[in-house]
């Protein structure tokens, strides 16, 4: 299966997913007009992956800004994941800016909704 | 739509202070939109200058133009008047955002319980309301709707300030404010 690339826009994120190692990253900005539109391909992606995923998988999540439309995608993109934590080993590592509480914030809205292991990880500022 | 009688930059002149420090009067297609997200991130990298407030500005009216050119768009052929305006004022605790648009008026009793909703609740419940909306799974038309309000209460952790103006039997007039504190 191949990876899934994507380059980041001023509006849009980095996306790296490595299918063979069952690495993924996600940075930059996530406020697109239309979440929707913008992750559908993402969301096919992941349909297949977790048809056979790799032992262990993880999602490394350091974004700057999400909109709300795209907190909705993430707990998508983050659901399918714990959809397959008994095949694989999954793991969330979501970064956030010290100090910055909202995104920390957020970090623990999705760890409380959701049964797979999200760490939250603080990264020093420049 | 009778807009001759109801006149968009009237009000939005009379929000201009001199503690002003952006505004935005037009419409909010995709080549504005742009060019909006521009200029406010310029404005805020010029003008605002804790690292965190910077980015609670940014968040805060990213969401609120989205909300509204989102609005405009899913009205698109109803001949809505899709005019609107925001602004920044300066206040002493932070700044005041403020919107404008024109809405039917057959969506003011939604958008009324929402933001009274929002209004009544604490930190606390604010939390716990928007993880619940987005717990309940689905994704909204509009993207995110049902969690724009209570984003912008929680972030700005001050109750949202609104006006409704009747312009004829089909259309009103919608002013939002968000005090956004230190």
């Amino acid at each position: 299966m191949e990876n899934y690339t994507l380059t980041p826009t001023p509006k849009t994120p980095r996306l790296y997913f490595n299918a063979g190692k069952g690495v993924f990253e996600m940075s930059g900005r996530s406020i697109p007009e239309n979440s929707i539109e913008f992750y559908k391909p993402l969301m096919k992606w992941l349909d297949k992956y977790i048809d056979s995923p790799a032992n262990t998988t993880q999602l490394s999540v350091n974004l700057e800004y999400f909109n709300t439309s795209s907190s909705k995608c993430l707990i998508e993109i983050l659901r399918k994941l714990e959809a397959i934590k008994d095949q694989s080993d999954v793991k969330v590592l979501w970064h956030y800016e010290d100090e910055d509480e909202d995104m920390m914030e957020s970090g623990e809205d999705f760890k409380k909704l959701l049964s797979i292991p999200i760490e939250l990880v603080v990264v020093k500022g420049e | 739509m009778n807009v001759s009688a109801f006149d968009i930059r009237d009000r939005y002149e009379t929000l201009i202070e001199s503690s002003t420090v952006y505004s935005y009067i037009g419409t909010l297609q995709e080549k504005d939109f742009n060019d909006v997200l521009k200029s406010m991130e310029q404005f805020i990298e010029k003008h605002v200058e804790a690292k965190l407030m910077k980015k609670k500005m940014f968040h805060i009216l990213i969401e609120i133009t989205q909300n509204l050119h989102n609005y405009n768009k899913e009205k698109d052929g109803k001949a809505i008047e899709d005019h609107l305006f925001f602004l920044v004022n300066e206040s002493r605790e932070g700044y005041r955002v403020i919107t404008g648009n024109y809405l039917l008026k057959k969506e003011i009793p939604g958008i009324r319980t929402r933001i009274d909703m929002v209004n009544t609740m604490s930190d606390k419940e604010l939390k716990e309301l928007y993880r619940g909306i987005l717990n309940f799974g689905g994704v909204s038309n509009g993207g995110g709707a049902g969690l724009g309000f209570v984003d912008l209460a929680r972030r700005s952790g001050e109750k949202l300030i609104y006006k409704f103006e009747e312009i004829d039997d089909k259309f009103s007039f919608f002013t939002l404010e968000v005090n956004v504190t230190n």
